[in-house]
């Protein structure tokens, strides 16, 4: 392809997604300390009590949500044994087969069953954040849509690689003309940051466009592994009397020993089968805390039905899932992580400004020999060159 | 513009693709191993991280530093 080609493909491809690509980069830079912002804003803590002290049985922990939020189900339950290694989150809704979005939290201590607190989970700063950031309000579609807004980018990066040679063969690595025209100013900035942020940039996108695909991938597990492996329950009626969730997550725990629970779907929700809980449990390295492995316990007799690990696809989204929140090497990661967004933010606002302010080509002087960094002449030096050959 | 832009901008010849992207390779190179190695581990992996993931920040910083 010809330098102008590539050059129409940059333009396009950058102007379509541009917006959206502020509206992520900007929403997604409080995001990535969502875990330290929670901390200041004092989310509850399990009061302190002798080290050791055992846990309620999680029988008595639903019982306690339940009570609390009368008429409701339990859908989910999980825990952080790292940050909160004492409390259990219930995720309730209306009915087993509510919205997904529906969510009310409930907060129990698991050592005492009782509740700390009732969160609202559907409003504050982060929330709007967060909600815009996935799908802009607009649900599924609005994912998708942004899912393509990053394969876009993806395709405007490489685009832009290109063009990087023909701005840059009379420049040094780094130049940056700050004494000329403001033009040449934040060429030089677009194209700097730019080409430092590629592998960062392409990476964070890619696996962003992955996460958008979660329920999609979701409904392939279900339809494949999950059918396979609860396919002799297939046409049974959905469990009426539930096992002891105790007796279950012991199952579950005693089926994956180096693993530790951390969520559980009940029966009849997207992530299980009518006639399952299913535990998720997790390792304690960086990539096995990620690698979710499902273990489904038969809800009406407690006893192990399967524990297989997740196919390539589902690994693909747990490992795209850090890769896009730079939450997997501490602080001093998130804040790479935070100084590369503000990067991409000025990539992002330099080129719209390159774009708004383009020069007109008459308007340059052809006397003036020196202007190698201008688009317009090093696209026309390279049209040159290309229509000798 | 001056003498002096000239000097530190500006390089005597036409440079190939090569010279173009040496710089940007190994940053890249340095962003992969960043990011792959805080995935490893914790500690020295962690520390290997932030180093590597540095590299294209610091450039930047020198390149600001320099600027015509």
């Amino acid at each position: 392809m010809s330098t102008k080609t590539w050059f129409w493909v940059h333009k396009w491809s950058s102007l379509v997604c541009t917006v959206f690509m502020l509206l992520l980069c900007l929403t997604g830079l409080p995001l990535i300390f969502s875990e330290e912002i929670e901390h200041l804003t004092g989310v509850v803590e399990a009061p302190p009590m002798p080290a050791g002290t055992p846990n309620a049985s999680l029988d008595r922990v639903a019982q306690a949500a339940l009570e609390r939020r009368p008429g409701e189900v339990i859908r989910y339950m999980f825990w952080e044994q790292d940050e909160h290694p004492d409390i259990t989150y219930v995720s309730m809704a209306s009915a087993v087969d509510a919205p997904p979005d529906e969510s009310h939290a409930v907060i129990i201590d698991s050592r005492t069953a009782e509740v700390l607190d009732e969160p609202k989970t559907d409003e504050g700063f982060m929330y709007v954040m967060l909600k815009l950031h996935t799908d802009m309000f607009a649900g599924l579609p609005g994912m998708l849509f942004l899912g393509a807004m990053g394969l876009l980018m993806v395709v405007a990066i490489v685009s832009g690689v290109v063009l990087y040679y023909p701005f840059m063969r009379r420049l040094k690595f780094g130049a940056l003309r700050t004494q000329r025209s403001t033009r040449v100013k934040w060429l030089d900035w677009h194209n700097l940051l730019g080409i430092v942020t590629v592998v960062w940039l392409v990476v964070v996108g890619v696996t962003g466009t992955i996460n958008t695909l979660n329920r999609v991938v979701l409904s392939l597990w279900q339809m494949d592994q999950m059918a396979e492996m609860t396919a002799p329950y297939r046409g049974l009626p959905p469990v009426t009397e539930p096992a002891h969730l105790e007796a279950s997550i012991r199952t579950a725990r005693a089926a994956v020993p180096e693993m530790d629970v951390s969520l559980v779907a009940f029966p009849g929700t997207m992530f299980s089968s009518p006639h399952h809980y299913t535990f998720f449990l997790k390792g304690n390295t960086p990539v096995t805390s990620r690698l979710l492995k499902p273990a489904l316990v038969d809800a009406t007799t407690a006893q192990l039905t399967d524990s297989r690990d997740m196919p390539w696809y589902v690994k693909t989204l747990f490992l795209s899932q850090p890769l896009h929140f730079g939450d997997y090497g501490g602080l001093p990661l998130k804040l790479l992580w935070a100084v590369l967004d503000i990067f991409a933010i000025i990539v992002l606002g330099s080129g719209l400004y390159l774009w708004l302010r383009k020069p007109k080509v008459a308007s340059i002087s052809t006397k003036h020999t020196d202007v190698s960094g201008e688009p317009a002449n090093a696209l026309r030096r390279a049209n040159t060159k290309e229509a000798a050959q | 513009m001056n003498r002096n832009e000239s000097r530190l901008v500006r390089t005597d010849h036409l440079q190939s693709p090569r010279e173009v992207f040496r710089i940007p390779v190994w940053l890249g190179g340095a962003s992969i191993v960043g990011l792959v190695s805080a995935l490893l581990g914790d500690e020295v992996w962690d520390v290997l991280s932030w180093t590597t993931i540095l590299a294209p920040i610091a450039v930047v910083a020198w390149a600001w530093r320099r600027r015509a």
